[in-house]
């Protein structure tokens, strides 16, 4: 799983399946227990799923060059510069899960969304971005950096 | 115990085990080996330097265990007695006439002296002989005819040949110069009937047969030296690169007229164009010639004697030649088979092993020392699949298991120290114009150290014509070599460390700079 390009093709299947569980099932679950002012139901769901594709697609290619820079015959044994390549993408990812959150909340000003409705967005978010980069870079990293990930150092 | 007796004869023999060391390093050589040296210059340079040669590689070949399957290196159990050298005097300022008793003869057997005094000048009769015969094989024939066979290095050679019982059983390689001192008067010497080829712990019914096998490489003229000869020295006995041509045509013509017992003889030589190895000097340290690719092709002949020589009756020896077929010394030039048939292999091996063994110990003395002491090392994937960068636990896993811990660390220094006169000799033969194996000045600095990764990026990608790789590319052939399993996964950390370096080093050979192993190798 950790060769090129076996793991672009992993990491799109599986960034592809979170987001249909995030972005069905449990827009779905939204969808029915949320209270809006403005929006239709549909309209709502094509926003949360539009957006948290997005935020996948982002998750996806920041994975994509993490396991192409790890490949990369000048970086086999730099590991100071390896490691801080990936602290920058998986802040970078956080910065983008957060700015997902930022659009949510811009979009839905106007309905009446809980606290717990965001909270739920929230780790769909989080699961599309940071988590899922992370994630991601610990089970498919290119075996030169892998022990850059969090948790393996 | 070994069947294959390696004998060097005066200072060309002492080069020539300086190279077949550095082979046996490389991988190439027999499985085990029995060598002894023959040179009453006990402190001669190139002596000296083959001695610290021999005693390094033991030492290292000693602390390595075990080690992964095709990394080959310090493979030969090279076996010396102790003393390694017969320096065949006690007596540092013996002189001819003191050695065979002139002063009494002249009494007791006058005539006797008397021919002793027109065989030998009154130089010959009084110089001393403690750096050597000085290009005079006369008076070496006569001190070396009777070795001391109860007495190291002698002793145990004839025992050995004693265990053996069947004909030709036992190998035995004799290497020495034909134009100088000791080479010269050894090698008839040691080949004449009653020394070693039908010694009474060789001889089989009687004489008819004998358990030895007896090779031997004549090494012809193949360098030259300053001729700036100090006044002091222009009194005494001394040769000069003159001599050798006409010191050599007589050896051959006495060869040729004089029955010796050889089964295989080679003769290696080359012309004197820019074949310089130093400065003039009689003997003792400042005779330090620099090594020569003709003494790693006397050392091939040594190794095609013992893997291919065949034992049997014979009525004259196998003469096998070798000399420039042109003015470049490439791979396909080197004299590694008497068989038409594999030398073409035999020469892939060659380059693969020397390729894989120069990358070895140039990657072991620079990234592989750097990584010791790097605390970023924790991260790299070779390092982390098979060393934990502090051991927990108590002090012998620590002394076991720790690349970084002072026992392990020992170890890998004295590989890497061994490594450097590796390298060292590779430099030096390379200083010859015409030697084209390597481009190993691509890692080597002005005085022949290794270049480290960041002074040489691209060097250790550049040591083979024609191809372009990076140090970077060694790392991710580390990286691709990952756990270290099976009889490894418990072994010290040296002995992995020297798996890993050796694997990958393969690798890179075979992939980033296409020199192939050959099938079987």
């Amino acid at each position: 799983m950790r060769k090129t390009p076996l793991n672009y093709f992993a990491s799109l299947a599986a960034v592809g399946i979170i987001w249909f569980f995030v972005a069905v099932p449990l827009g779905n679950y939204l969808g029915e227990n949320v209270v809006l002012e403005t929006l239709t139901t549909e309209k709502f769901l094509d926003w949360y799923r539009i957006v948290l594709g997005g935020a996948a697609l982002v998750g996806w290619i920041s994975c994509v060059y993490w396991f192409f820079y790890g490949t990369r015959e000048a970086n086999a044994g730099n590991m100071k510069g390896a490691c801080r390549v990936w602290n920058f993408w998986f802040v970078g990812e956080l910065i983008v899960g957060v700015i997902t959150m930022a659009v949510f909340v811009y979009l839905y000003l106007a309905e009446a969304l809980a606290l717990v409705d965001y909270a739920v967005i929230a780790m769909g978010a989080s699961l599309l971005t940071w988590a899922f980069f992370w994630l991601c870079t610990w089970i498919m990293s290119p075996h030169a950096v892998m022990y850059c990930v969090l948790g393996r150092r | 115990m070994s069947n294959l007796f390696y004998i060097g004869i005066g200072g060309t023999g002492a080069r020539v085990a300086e190279a077949l060391v550095h082979l046996c390093a490389a991988g190439y050589g027999p499985s085990d080996l029995f060598l002894f040296l023959v040179d009453p210059d006990e402190g001669n340079g190139n002596l000296s330097r083959t001695k610290t040669l021999i005693a390094k590689y033991q030492d290292v070949r000693r602390r390595i265990k075990d080690r992964a399957a095709g990394v080959d290196l310090f493979r030969t159990n090279i076996v010396t007695p102790d003393p390694l050298v017969w320096t065949i005097f006690s007596d540092q300022n013996m002189a001819l006439s003191r050695y065979v008793g002139l002063s009494n003869m002249k009494l007791t057997d006058p005539a006797l002296a008397q021919l002793a005094e027109v065989l030998f000048s009154h130089e010959e009769l009084n110089t001393a002989l403690n750096e050597g015969f000085r290009g005079h094989p006369s008076i070496g024939a006569v001190v070396m005819a009777r070795p001391d066979e109860t007495r190291d290095p002698w002793k145990t050679f004839y025992d050995q040949i004693a265990n053996l019982t069947r004909p030709g059983d036992a190998k035995v390689f004799l290497v020495g110069s034909i134009f100088g001192g000791t080479g010269a008067a050894g090698v008839p010497t040691f080949a004449s009937e009653k020394l070693i080829k039908y010694h009474k712990t060789a001889s089989i019914e009687e004489g008819k047969l004998s358990k030895v096998h007896l090779g031997g490489c004549l090494v012809l003229p193949y360098f030259t030296f300053a001729l700036d000869v100090p006044e002091a020295e222009r009194q005494r006995m001394h040769v000069t690169p003159s001599d050798f041509p006409l010191a050599t045509r007589a050896a051959l013509q006495y060869y040729a007229l004089r029955k010796l017992n050889f089964d295989d003889v080679y003769l290696i030589g080359d012309s004197l164009q820019d074949g310089r190895v130093g400065e003039f000097a009689p003997g003792a340290a400042r005779q330090d010639n620099a090594p020569h690719y003709i003494e790693m092709a006397s050392a091939l002949s040594a190794l095609d004697f013992f893997a291919r020589s065949e034992p049997g009756m014979r009525p004259t020896a196998n003469y096998f030649t070798a000399a420039r077929a042109g003015d470049e010394i490439t791979w396909s030039g080197l004299p590694v088979s008497r068989s038409a048939a594999n030398i073409k292999q035999e020469q892939d091996r060659l380059r693969y092993r020397v390729v894989t063994s120069t990358l070895f110990f140039y990657s072991l003395c620079t990234y592989g020392r750097e990584a010791l002491v790097d605390s970023d090392i924790s991260r790299q994937y070779w390092y982390k699949e098979n060393f934990q960068l502090r051991i927990k636990g108590n002090d012998e896993e620590s002394v076991r298991y720790d690349p970084r811990g002072s026992t392990q660390r020992d170890v890998l220094d004295r590989i890497a120290s061994y490594g450097e006169l590796f390298l060292e000799w590779m430099g030096r033969i390379h200083e010859h114009p015409q030697v084209k194996l390597l481009d190993i000045r691509k890692v080597l600095d002005a005085e022949l150290r290794p270049l480290t990764r960041a002074q040489a990026p691209r060097g250790i990608g550049s040591l083979v014509g024609g191809r372009e790789a990076t140090f970077d590319a060694f790392i991710q052939d580390l990286d691709s070599v990952g756990e270290l399993r099976g009889n490894l996964a418990a072994a010290t950390a040296a002995d992995k460390y020297v798996s890993l370096y050796g694997l990958a080093s393969s690798r890179y050979a075979r992939t980033r700079l296409d020199v192939q192993a050959p099938e079987g190798n």
